[in-house]
């Protein structure tokens, strides 16, 4: 019950603002290059130069892709 | 990303992720997440392929009667992308047979826009699995 409570108010708590995906894509990937480069496993992207931004939470958003 | 390289940290081979991101229609964007690792068990080539087929060699067998049609047209419009409003997502993408019809994606995509535009809502790979499918719904 707890733990249900705990999920919801995450969601509750949603930071909203325009988010630059690409950026943070960079940014998890700048996080975990010391964990790729251990790892020999190699990194490649194709960022869309034109996306539009979107609104959402930055962290929650940076926390889906970093796992 | 950290289940990727998780998943390709034995492999003997190439060991790759890509990661891309892209305009979809009506202002959404796409990020899709892949690796050259191994998925699980249960994803790998598994039920959903043979669900699909064991359907569709049903229907095309023919001769089955008004029940068991029904059960045949079920079985295959999980697997159906014609049914989303965009033509361009199956059931199955997020209800995956093989994970007890739970989310078994390993793509990440990101909405915006459709009928509420500049809100965003999220496919979540099992970031928050009491709530996966509870915050999530289809385009609509």
């Amino acid at each position: 019950m707890d733990e249900a409570r705990a999920a919801a108010s995450r969601f509750v708590n949603l930071q909203r603002e325009l988010v630059d995906l690409n950026e943070v894509i960079r940014e998890m990937m700048l996080l975990l290059h010391s964990e790729a480069t251990q790892f020999a496993v190699l990194v490649r992207t194709e960022l869309g130069a034109d996306l539009p931004q979107v609104m959402g939470d930055r962290v929650q958003l940076q926390q889906v892709l970093m796992s | 990303m950290m289940n990727s390289i998780d998943a390709m940290k034995d492999l003997d081979g190439t060991r790759e992720l890509s990661i891309q991101s892209q305009r979809g229609e009506n202002g959404q964007v796409l990020i899709s997440v892949s690796d050259t690792g191994r998925g699980s068990a249960a994803t790998e080539g598994g039920a959903e392929a043979g669900l699909e087929a064991q359907g569709l060699a049903a229907a095309q067998a023919g001769g089955l009667d008004p029940f068991h049609q029904v059960e045949v047209l079920g079985q295959l419009e999980i697997f159906d992308p014609n049914l989303a409003v965009n033509n361009n997502l199956a059931c199955s993408y997020c209800h995956d047979p093989a994970a007890g019809y739970g989310n078994g994606s390993s793509v990440l995509s990101v909405f915006t826009g459709g009928s509420n535009p500049g809100s965003a809502s999220i496919t979540v790979h099992g970031a928050f699995p009491n709530n996966r499918i509870a915050k999530r719904s289809p385009n609509s």
